[in-house]
């Protein structure tokens, strides 16, 4: 390392840089401190700070933030702020908010401790912010570690249920074991790239962009190859590719509404992030990359929509069609090696799903009984009769998810089938129109399910009327949170605007 | 713009049906809006005919090359004037016919945005927006049919039909996408001037199967027929509306629409002609033995589209003009013919053509439609059905080649739609005999069920008087809007004593034969129904699609955390195993073997305690092997000149050792497996897995030593920094951010675990 | 110094086998807890063994992140176990299946 670098990288750490990061993580600990300050009567505000807290970071955010160190590498190399990256740091900052609105209302039926949830809700989102801009291993190593173990916690939230505790154990194992087979990739990656007797090693060599170099230079290096498989797989299980999947419908099950939320909106956009991020290092290894990531992709859409066909409950229905949105936005993440606009559109797919999903863990939320675990589709039946409001939202959310035109999702479909479809990748399209079609079957089913009349036993007088399914009143957040995703997930159909500029699509 | 007024009107008038409520009758107020849309078309026609086209635009996506194009043209605007003009009527209707049963706004709401799609699809100009439409028409007409049933088979038919015309447009997507790309455009007035580009492309058949899909399946063409007579399920406003006027009649619209382009190549014709001539015969025979009224009109609807398909395949300008005529007298007495139909189910509570007779009496007006309605289908002198049968037979008899099979079986058709028309126009008012059978008191419905299907009828025979003035207006525009040149031939009633009248003729002896035959067929209707169809190939695709994907979610899903691990570990093994096979050949395994006393000590230490931990069967046993390894790792570490390290590692070590030794005794002791076949399997997997580690590392280390430990780091690192510990300056200054990640990880860790046991403590203390 | 990379490196991929080795057949959670943190050991030694041998300071720094994060995943790992223990009575495997298709 020549003492000009070191220099350099001294005066390299711009903390400015990570401004919003840090104001996510002082809101947590003022999280904290509010409840040792406050007294137990008031502790109802708490959860309200935070959600007022990220509106304000999200503002300062949308008007400081947006164009600031694009472009740059700080931090002695750890960051690299890219307009992807800063767009999907709005996006994980706007899942917080909501997931914390989620949050309000779920808690609010466990007698569970609450400033906590909201406390590492905000810290994981922190991290999340800093995954999506990380330029090295390390950096991506810590902070995707701050997520897996924020989420082992927020997993097994509900203590006194024990699914919601077995789902943490599930996700504890298996994260942990995708964690080892990660960090072994990338212990092979960085000694063979710092190795002085290969062309172009770097003494830096867990910097992505030494690493890039590296990669090129030695086309056939085995070492490299295994590293990179195996730090594939560990982020394809974030991603919840096939087979790395195996986790989700167990996990998404047993875990709290908002936390399952949160692991299909956040933790996938984060898991993409990265693979947005590696797919660049990994040029040098195209063929094996893209070898790779097809196999996963077809696997991925396939099997999630053919296992979600035949979920009830409606946790593992969604976390199984997440699975298989995880594959097209695969076939996005593939697009995007030999056209440009593929990460605008794999963006603006993520955007889409996070308000389609909002929407329908939203009305989840407010359908669920007090077994958080057992959501089963027969709960929704008469829903738009009922609480004609959650009908809607819930029907424009699925929509969305689906893919239905105009909404967002149909749009975001699109613009990654486009992109794929310029890359050449027709066996791939092929496979996702497929696997589109399937999943008409269940979202409507579940749409069938809210809307149209159930037949129930005729009532005798006399007899009780059988127990309706426990609905939630729409508190006034949760109505803002829900009737924003809905209305959005319409409106960005039809307009971008500023959005699809931001991406490049526009 | 006026353009999109029509469109936002309609889908206005929905949002605001769905939240003001209008009482019982009232409610037909709401035709005020299709109406107004209907206005429009009819003033605005003038100037359609005069400049050829009107059209509107605004940006939308450009990436996509979308930007909402409306183009209003003869032909598209001939469709808008169907969809706005029937639609007004069928609001009135629907408002008679749900009154005093409740979620008639509900269903009037549902009826105009489908309206207002339906109106998307004929004026887009733009192949992405059609598509919006096509789709939105598909989900709306899935909500409209699945309307008010409680019946888990009628919500399966909904779905069925969702899933058929569903997948077809998305079999259009992709063939509209292909021609998009090869036309240059995603404009549709634009790629109808370039045709010679999209015939000129390698892709053509793609682009022609793929639309045809679409189309086919849209309008229930052969093999993908079998949604609609199930669909029948619908309230009947809904089947008078989708299932005759306008839904199935979009399949055919885009047929018309795109067959400038297409006419001449092998791959249009023959299909079009073949699906078409296929779904005629198979709509009109299974018609004969339907005894619903309901489906007796679904199977003639069948027929209709098939002809309609056919006369398109053959793609001659008299043909295409057949086509039109036939199109626009089928709307009308259809949409009639359903109406009526729904009137006697509401009258006498009833479809069932045993049970129906002796109507005429009770419901006088009913009847008049119905009759009107049915003579224009028969295809009697002078209703515009009458006319359209002509140009039929005009267009079959003229043909160049296999003409007397198309001519026969257009005659074979039309017989048995006379017959289907009187069943459901005349059979239920005058056959005699069966008015006991009746339950209740069989009434005539409300003016508003009534007159809008006498306003088509009376219109299907106003039409048919003036044929010049139809043909000139409305049909010759239209005509050569889709053959691209312009057309002046009159349409005419009387053409002398030819060919086709002879035929026509032939037909109503033919018709009236059937007609008698009448209940022969309707004996059979039993056995008929449970013969093997299509429908059952699509059952069966289903039931096994599920069966299959239940059996695999149960195999991999089942819960089981082993499992899952094996099945992690062994895909990883795979894509490494695949990686070579695929990608390199196998590795060379070269061995350098120098050996020093300690690391070898160590490192064999490290590997023993590893072993000992992985296999004990006392947890304190394998607890302590952790704690082995930990040291050996440790003398590594010193070995290799890092002692900060060493000393951390020891320090976490001794922690997690001592944390794991707080828990271990709260928990049970270890139990052996049960099943050896797994335990062998589960080996084999982890020895497989590890081997191949083991190999890559070993084959590739071609890598040499180098200098002792960053020297000139820790030179640097107090230039730099004033530290004189490489370490601590490398955690303070060029890695500080990580470090501060690094601690709101233990954080996270704290919070997380006092969480934890605070909870465990008060449950416990509640259980207590 | 006779012990060249290769040999470090083969301690680490055998190490890390092990692990996989036990995750796989043992069915006591908490020692697949162990051996999970086996695999990270492993990953360790490669760190330390490539930085030494490369000569860069990189690695070491690493496994100072990798031995904390480990210590706040057993902290957590712990806790969800013991708490999982109370409510169900078990800690093999295949006995928490409660949540399956």
């Amino acid at each position: 390392m020549p003492t000009e670098l070191l220099q350099q990288a001294a005066a390299d750490n711009h903390w400015a840089a990570i401004g919003p990061e840090l104001m996510v993580g002082c809101l947590a600990l003022l999280l904290l401190v509010l409840e040792i300050v406050l007294p137990k009567a008031r502790h109802e505000i708490i959860p309200s700070v935070a959600v007022v807290g990220l509106l304000g970071i999200i503002t300062g955010f949308v008007i400081n933030y947006h164009t600031a160190f694009v472009g740059q590498t700080t931090f002695n190399g750890l960051l690299r702020h890219s307009g992807t990256g800063q767009f999907l740091r709005l996006f994980f900052l706007l899942a917080a908010t909501g997931v914390s609105v989620l949050g309000i209302v779920a808690l609010k039926r466990q007698k569970m401790p609450k400033v906590e949830f909201f406390a590492i809700t905000l810290v994981v989102s922190g991290a999340m912010m800093l995954l999506a801009q990380a330029n090295n291993f390390v950096m991506l190593f810590v902070a995707l570690e701050t997520v897996t173990v924020g989420f082992y916690i927020l997993v097994s939230y509900t203590r006194t249920n024990p699914l919601s505790l077995e789902a943490g154990l599930k996700y504890l194992i298996m994260g942990a074991l995708s964690s080892g087979i990660l960090l072994f990739g990338i212990a092979l990656l960085y000694g063979v790239a710092g190795n002085p007797a290969l062309t172009a090693a770097s003494a830096d060599s867990m910097n992505f962009d030494a690493l890039r170099v590296f990669l090129y230079a030695n086309p056939d290096n085995i070492i490299a190859a295994v590293g990179i498989v195996l730090v594939l797989s560990g982020v394809a299980f974030k991603v919840g590719a096939v087979p790395f999947q195996i986790w989700i419908p167990d996990v998404y099950q047993g875990a709290p509404t908002p936390v399952t939320a949160f692991l299909a909106i956040a933790s996938k956009a984060a898991g993409f992030a990265i693979l947005l991020t590696l797919v660049t290092v990994f040029d040098g290894y195209q063929s094996l990359v893209v070898g790779v990531l097809t196999v996963m992709a077809i696997a991925t859409i396939l099997f999630g929509n053919l296992a979600a066909l035949t979920q009830h409950n409606v946790k593992r229905l969604i976390g199984l069609s997440g699975v298989s949105h995880a594959g097209y936005l695969l076939v996005g993440v593939i697009a995007a090696i030999h056209v440009p606009f593929a990460v605008g559109a794999i963006c603006f797919y993520l955007f889409a799903y996070l308000l389609g999903s909002l929407a329908v863990f939203g009305v989840m939320t407010h359908v669920s009984g007090d077994d958080d675990a057992d959501q089963d589709m027969d709960h929704y039946a008469d829903l738009a009769k009922t609480h004609p409001f959650l009908g809607v939202v819930l029907a424009v959310g699925l929509g969305s998810l689906a893919g239905i035109p105009p909404l967002a999702g149909f749009m975001g479909k699109l613009l990654v089938f486009l992109a794929a479809f310029e890359a050449g990748l027709y066996a791939l399209l092929g496979v996702a129109i497929l696997g589109v079609v399937i999943s008409i079957y269940y979202y409507f089913g579940w749409i069938k399910a809210a809307f149209f009349p159930q037949w129930r036993p005729p009532v005798f007088e006399g007899d009780d009327p059988l127990p309706e399914p426990p609905r939630q009143v729409v508190s006034t957040p949760a109505g803002i949170l829900l009737a924003t995703a809905a209305l959005a997930s319409v409106l960005l159909g039809f307009y971008q605007g500023p959005l699809g500029a931001w991406l490049g699509l526009g | 713009m006026t353009l999109f007024w029509p469109v936002l009107l309609i889908a206005f008038a929905s949002l605001l049906a769905a939240f003001v409520r209008l009482p019982g009758q009232w409610k037909a107020l709401w035709a005020v809006f299709p109406g107004a849309a209907f206005a429009w078309v009819v003033l605005s026609w003038p100037a359609v005919v005069g400049e050829g086209e009107l059209m509107a635009s605004i940006a939308w996506f450009e990436q996509l090359g979308a930007t909402v194009d409306l183009r209003l043209d003869a032909y598209g605007g001939l469709m808008a004037g169907l969809v706005t003009g029937v639609g007004t009527l069928i609001i009135v209707y629907a408002a008679g016919y749900m009154e005093g049963q409740p979620g008639g706004s509900r269903l009037i709401s549902m009826l105009l945005i489908f309206m207002a799609a339906m109106l998307g699809i004929v004026i887009a100009d733009n192949l992405v927006l059609l598509f919006v439409f096509w789709e939105l028409t598909s989900i709306t007409s899935y909500l409209l049919v699945g309307f008010n049933h409680e019946k888990e088979d009628a919500r399966k038919k909904a779905l069925q039909a969702l899933l058929v015309t569903g997948t077809g447009g998305l079999a259009l997507l992709a063939g509209m996408v292909l021609l998009a790309l090869e036309a240059g455009s995603w404009q549709i007035s634009e790629i109808l001037q370039r045709g010679d580009l999209v015939t000129a492309s390698p892709y053509l058949p793609g682009i022609i199967v793929l639309i045809l899909l679409g189309a086919f399946t849209k309008s229930a063409q052969f093999p993908f027929h079998f949604w609609l007579p199930n669909a029948m399920a619908a309230p009947t406003p809904v089947s008078a509306f989708l299932h005759s006027a306008t839904m199935v009649k979009a399949g055919v619209f885009i047929l018309g629409r795109f067959s400038p382009i297409f006419n001449g190549s092998e791959w249009w014709h023959g299909p079009v002609v073949v699906a078409g001539l296929v779904t005629l015969l198979v709509g009109a025979i299974l018609g004969l033995f339907q005894t619903d009224l309901k489906k007796i009109l679904a199977y003639t609807t069948l027929a209709v589209l098939g002809m309609l398909t056919m006369l398109i395949g053959f793609g001659s300008d008299l043909a295409l003009k057949s086509m039109l005529v036939f199109l626009i007298g089928h709307a009308l007495y259809k949409a009639a013919l359903f109406m009526v139909a729904g009137g006697i189910d509401h009258g006498t509570g009833t479809r069932d053509v045993w049970k129906l007779g002796g109507l005429s009496a009770v419901m006088p007006f009913t009847m008049v439609a119905g009759a009107l309605a049915a003579f224009s289908k028969a295809g009697f002198p002078p209703f515009l059905g009458f006319i359209g049968k002509e140009y039929v037979y005009k267009t079959g008899t003229s043909l160049d080649t296999l003409a007397p099979i198309f001519t026969g079986a257009m005659l074979l058709g039309n017989m048995l739609i006379f017959a289907l028309a009187l069943k459901v126009g005349w059979y239920p008012f005058w056959s005699k005999g069966k008015e006991a059978m009746l339950e209740g008191h069989p009434h005539e419905g409300g003016w508003m069920m009534w007159l809008p299907p006498l306003v088509l009828a009376v219109l299907g025979l106003v039409f048919g008087f003036i044929p010049v003035w139809t043909g000139d207006t409305l049909v010759l525009p239209a005509l050569s809007e889709i053959t691209g040149k312009s057309m002046h031939e009159h349409l005419a009633l009387w053409h002398g004593i030819t060919l086709p009248l002879i035929l026509s003729l032939v037909t109503f002896v033919g018709g009236v034969l059937f007609y008698r035959a009448r209940e022969f067929f309707w004996r059979k209707h039993d056995r008929v129904e449970s013969s093997p169809k299509v429908e059952h190939a699509y059952d069966r695709l289903l039931v096994g699609m599920v069966k299959f994907a239940k059996r695999q979610t149960q195999a991999i899903q089942g819960g089981s955390l082993s499992r899952y691990m094996f099945i992690v570990v062994g895909a990883t093994a795979l894509l490494l195993l695949w990686k070579f096979v695929r990608f390199d050949g196998w590795p060379e395994l070269t061995w350098e073997g120098r050996l020093a006393p300690i690391p070898v000590i160590a490192c064999i230490w490290t590997m023993v305690g590893a072993i000992v931990a992985a296999v004990a069967k006392r947890r304190l046993i394998a607890l302590l092997a952790m704690g082995v390894v930990g040291l050996g790792i440790t003398v590594l570490f010193v070995n290799f000149g890092a002692p900060d390290l060493a000393i951390t590692q020891l320090l976490v070590d001794g922690l997690t050792v001592v944390l794991l030794l707080l828990v271990i005794y709260r928990l049970p002791p270890i139990k052996a497996e049960a099943n050896r076949w797994i335990i062998r399997a589960d080996a084999a997997l982890s020895v497989f897995f590890g081997m191949l580690i083991a190999a890559l590392t070993l084959s590739a280390m071609q890598l040499h030593v180098v200098e002792r430990v960053g020297e000139t780091l820790a030179q640097m690192s107090y230039a730099e920094a004033y530290g004189r510990n490489v370490v601590n300056v490398i955690l303070v200054d060029f890695r500080a951010l990580d470090t501060f990640g690094e601690i709101i990880v233990l954080a996270i860790a704290a919070i997380g675990v006092t969480a934890l046991l605070a909870a465990s403590k008060e449950r416990s203390s509640d259980e207590d | 110094m006779g012990v060249g990379l290769t040999e470090y490196l083969t301690v680490a991929a055998v190490v890390f086998a092990i692990g996989f080795v036990g995750v796989l057949v043992r069915k006591n959670t908490l020692v697949i807890y162990m051996c999970l943190e086996l695999m990270l050991v492993a990953s360790t030694i490669a760190f330390v063994a490539f930085s030494r041998f490369n000569g860069t300071m990189e690695g070491n720094v690493f496994v100072f992140f990798i031995l904390t994060v480990a210590a706040a995943e057993v902290a957590v790992g712990l806790a969800i176990i013991v708490a999982l223990f109370r409510r169900r009575q078990t800690v093999q495997v295949e006995e928490l299946n409660a949540l399956k298709n």
